[in-house]
């Protein structure tokens, strides 16, 4: 699993940091619920404070529906920024596998703080797009040794 | 005694003659019989007993299904080792990392 330090506030200070804190509703979540599915709308942006979140891919295996664990989600970092990025629509199922508390940010209200706050803006948005780019990247690895692999199969029949 | 032998002799001639007659075959009625078909015994077939919706089908070795928790084990195992691949890859980009081979059940 990654563990790629994603956290929101990185870069902002501690008044900055306790502004946009203050945005977050708090939400406790009991072991085992699903918290948003893969292809849902997406208006928020969550930041775990305690317990843990899976990130996980949906796959058919025969005529079940199972779960493919992608990404853990532990306490400092952020996930669901499909709520600050278009087209808003989440790309994996999240659920959290143990009891944990979480904090959710509504797009609505992070872009009517950041619009008073640029400099705030721009650094959680730059922390949304290294999230974003290291997903991009994993994937893209992904997808070229997949294909290397194929074409392997292929050249050798 | 030449009386009886020319009697002898012209009986028998008379006889030739006569089965010639009765029995021989003409050169066309020869060749008519050479080309007619030889009848031979008949050829007893020896079949296997009918086997209905069997017979010229191929048969295919029945594979035992590996169970969906094993299944899901082994793409949970390989999406670990190709995401850590991918991981060692975006935090040092090299053509091994890249193509390094995957010791994935799943995909061996």
């Amino acid at each position: 699993m990654t563990t790629a330090s994603n956290s929101l506030l990185e870069g902002l200070t501690d008044e900055e940091s306790s502004l946009v804190l203050a945005l977050g509703e708090p939400l406790f979540l009991p072991a085992g619920i699903v918290l948003f599915q893969m292809g849902a709308d997406a208006d928020r942006i969550f930041l775990v404070r305690n317990g843990r979140i899976d990130l996980s891919l949906p796959m058919r295996i025969r005529d079940r529906e199972e779960d493919i664990l992608l990404e853990e989600k532990r306490p400092g970092e952020i996930f669901g920024w499909s709520g600050l990025v278009p087209p808003h629509r989440f790309t994996l199922k999240a659920t959290a596998p143990v009891a944990s508390e979480i904090l959710s940010f509504r797009r609505a209200s992070l872009l009517d703080h950041f619009a008073t706050r640029p400099s705030v803006g721009l650094t959680v948005t730059r922390n949304v797009a290294a999230a974003v780019g290291h997903r991009l990247q994993v994937f893209q690895t992904l997808w070229l040794r997949e294909m290397q692999r194929a074409v392997e199969h292929r050249a050798a029949s | 005694m030449f009386m009886f032998l020319t009697l002898l002799f012209v009986g028998l001639a008379v006889a030739a003659v006569a089965c010639i007659m009765a029995f021989g075959l003409t050169p066309q009625e020869r060749e008519a019989a050479e080309a007619q078909p030889v009848l031979r015994p008949e050829q007893k077939l020896v079949l296997d007993a009918p086997q209905f919706f069997v017979a010229g089908t191929t048969e295919v070795p029945m594979r035992p299904q590996v169970p969906v928790e094993v299944l899901l084990s082994q793409i949970q195992r390989h999406v670990q080792l190709e995401q850590a691949a991918a991981e060692s890859f975006v935090s040092g980009p090299s053509q091994e990392s890249l193509r390094s081979r995957t010791t994935s059940p799943f995909v061996n």
